[in-house]
């Protein structure tokens, strides 16, 4: 079968009632986690992680992806309307997106967001389907040396451009890396670090590790936060742009498209790095970057296109390589690990099921996200001015129950509240934790990789530096240090919001 | 209630438990057996991985020392008497979610949250809560199947039916 007939194999999975309704969902449910201030995609995800369990393999992850590109897209909405960023990577969505509300276009403007979100995020499930297959062909001939490099690499990447100092994102990358290795060794079946408890067996719980560090830190983080601006809902006669602003939105959202594609492979904070360069990269192209900052449909729609672009691009380093790009979809590897399927270059001939239709079900999400966020934007307001007081504990009782669902155990749900303490704790002292939680999912196999390539080469440390594979993923290294480097000097400080 | 800890000396001693935490791991490997680097054993990994946090903790350390936090980050970090309040129901929540059952635990939660920590009516704060845990109850444990704990409330129910 050729990619074609694999993919309409695919809209036949997405498509069956089941797999519709539970896209529809994580759509539903993600959007109402990036309206909300404080959730993020992390947080919603790692929220509903548990009830994917129950789920078939297709149906679970179609769900997650749902929640991942719905946070994405949900988060402009607050940005817009209340300049209060939903995750991080609305932040520049604020600058000029709110600056068009107070022009009296909010609703012109969540136009332009859906429009672009809808055109960034199925142009890169194109280029998805298109490279995926190549560049798992080309992985399969790489050895456990080449895999251990190519982890390790993706953690340093990941040291290298996050928000945090380098040396802290080392020592939380190390922190996840020694968390991970609790519970059987894979190779000796030997105890470790269990401490005679049994419940390690088989490591930390990853939900109760994911929700505590995520989900709870940033409820107590945002206990006192409310919103104090009333938001006024527009009206669906405002939603229509004028056709000068939609001419204007037509090139940034194909560069946004672009951009976000090409940053959305690089691990780390891809979705939020590439909605700055958009932002740059608009500005410095416009005949008039003194309307920057005042309302610029360019500074709207570029980043925002870029943001939900980075959404399937993300999923090749994921899907093909097995390498979480960004924390998000270190959750949807979770998943699958969980359902017995692990991504890599065999995941398109052992599971192709798996990949074509979660494939065509973000096609199909996409389709369902401007349908549901544009008539829904009055819902949507109204949920955001749910008190904090109300939502918090609300939340935080779902979080109990999904820990508790996994496994019935109460263990775990000791291990949420100290990871709700650590992860809280580390977050005030400007630790990123999100490196620690990739390097939790990649730490078995960058451990098995590192030591049967050490048994093969007969302890010569040197293999890890043989091979063309090895040189690639060093090159990219780096690539990427210097195109950070280079970054800085260029851009300078981010554009304040 | 509120904690205020200087951002300098906070950052310090994290930083100072991290490399603590690296060190010990270290030890614990160490005594599972590191093998040789032709037959790796299973503590030769986490070992190594652990000397490496302990000296990017020690990193981490140095630079609390050598920069002082300038502009937003150079006042105190404050840990809010809400979060303080909130991270004790949870850990109550999570002792007592298996012991005294979801809905006791979580009815005690949910009031408590809203009326110590956010300053609501108890009256009101019981009435949401009696709501919440009834519909998370029906939801979870009725209509999704995840078989939640009945704990104490359970016993007490079956001694009221006279059950064993």
């Amino acid at each position: 079968m050729d990619a074609l007939g694999y993919l309409l194999a695919g809209f036949q999975t997405a498509l069956t009632a089941k797999n519709l309704l539970l896209c529809f969902q994580g759509c539903l449910w993600g959007t109402a986690v990036g309206v909300l201030p404080g959730l993020g995609p992390m947080a919603g995800m790692a929220l509903l992680l548990p009830i994917t369990f129950t789920l078939d393999p297709v149906g679970g992850v179609i769900m997650l992806a749902g929640i991942f590109y719905g946070a994405m897209y949900g988060g402009s909405t607050t940005s817009i309307l209340l300049r209060i960023p939903g995750e991080a990577a609305s932040i520049v969505t604020c600058i000029d997106g709110h600056e068009m509300a107070r022009n009296g276009r909010g609703g012109a403007a969540l136009t332009i967001a859906a429009v672009g979100s809808f055109v960034g995020g199925t142009l890169s499930v194109a280029g998805l389907m298109l490279f995926a297959p190549y560049l798992a062909d080309v992985m399969l001939a790489v050895g456990p040396a080449a895999e251990a490099v190519m982890m390790a690499v993706a953690l340093l990447i990941v040291t290298a451009v996050s928000t945090s100092p380098p040396v802290k994102t080392f020592t939380m990358i190390c922190a996840g890396l020694l968390v991970g290795s609790v519970g059987l060794d894979s190779l000796t079946a030997k105890p470790r670090f269990m401490f005679g408890n049994l419940a390690l067996a088989d490591g930390v719980s990853f939900v109760a590790l994911a929700i505590g560090l995520f989900g709870l830190s940033e409820l107590l983080m945002n206990l006192r936060d409310g919103v104090t601006e009333r938001p006024r809902t527009p009206g669906l006669r405002e939603l229509v742009p004028t056709a000068q602003e939609a001419r204007e939105s037509v090139g940034p959202t194909l560069r946004g498209s672009a951009i976000g594609f090409v940053f959305g492979v690089i691990p780390g904070v891809s979705h939020i790095v590439s909605t700055f360069v958009s932002y740059a990269i608009e500005k410095k192209l416009s005949r008039t970057p003194e309307r920057f900052g005042k309302g610029a449909v360019a500074g709207l729609a570029g980043p925002e296109t870029a943001n939900n672009a980075t959404t399937g691009s993300a999923m090749i380093p994921l899907l093909v390589l097995g390498i979480p790009a960004i924390p998000s979809t270190a959750i949807l590897l979770s998943a699958l690990q969980n359902h017995g399927i692990q991504p890599g270059p065999l995941l398109l001939t052992e599971h192709p099921e798996v990949f074509w239709g979660l494939i065509a079900s973000m096609y199909v999400g996409n389709a369902i996200l401007v349908v549901l966020n544009l008539p829904l934007v009055g819902l949507f307001v109204r949920l955001l001015r749910t008190p904090m007081a109300y939502l918090a504990p609300i939340v935080i009782l779902i979080c109990a129950i999904g820990v508790y669902s996994v496994n019935g155990s109460g263990f775990d749900l000791a291990v949420l509240f100290v990871a709700g303490w650590v992860g809280y704790l580390l977050r005030r002292f400007d630790y990123d934790i999100a490196p620690a939680l990739l390097a939790i999912v990649l730490g078995d196999r960058l451990e098995a990789g590192f030591r049967r390539a050490l048994t093969i080469s007969g302890g010569d440390y040197a293999i890890f530096f043989k091979g063309p594979a090895v040189r690639i993923f060093l090159g990219i290294l780096v690539a990427v240090i210097v195109a950070k480097l280079w970054a800085a000097r260029r851009v300078g400080r981010p554009p304040a919001p | 209630m509120t904690l205020r800890v200087p951002a300098r000396a906070g950052d310090f001693a994290i930083a100072l438990a991290l490399a603590g935490l690296g060190l010990w791991w270290a030890w614990l490997s160490w005594n599972l057996g590191l093998g040789t680097a032709a037959e790796p054993g299973p503590g030769f990994f986490p070992f190594g991985v652990a000397l490496l946090m302990a000296a990017g903790a020690a990193g981490c350390a140095v630079r609390a020392l050598a920069h002082a936090p300038e502009g937003e980050k150079a006042g105190p970090v404050t840990i809010d008497a809400e979060a303080i309040k909130a991270g004790a129901l949870v850990a109550a929540l999570c002792l007592a979610f298996t012991g005294a059952g979801f809905v006791a635990a979580g009815f005690a939660f949910m009031a408590l949250m809203l009326s110590w920590v956010s300053g609501r009516s108890l009256v009101r704060a019981l009435v949401t809560s009696a709501i919440v845990v009834g519909v998370f109850w029906v939801l979870f444990d009725r209509l999704l199947g995840i078989e939640l704990p009945w704990g104490v409330a359970g016993d007490l129910v079956d001694a009221l039916r006279g059950q064993p």
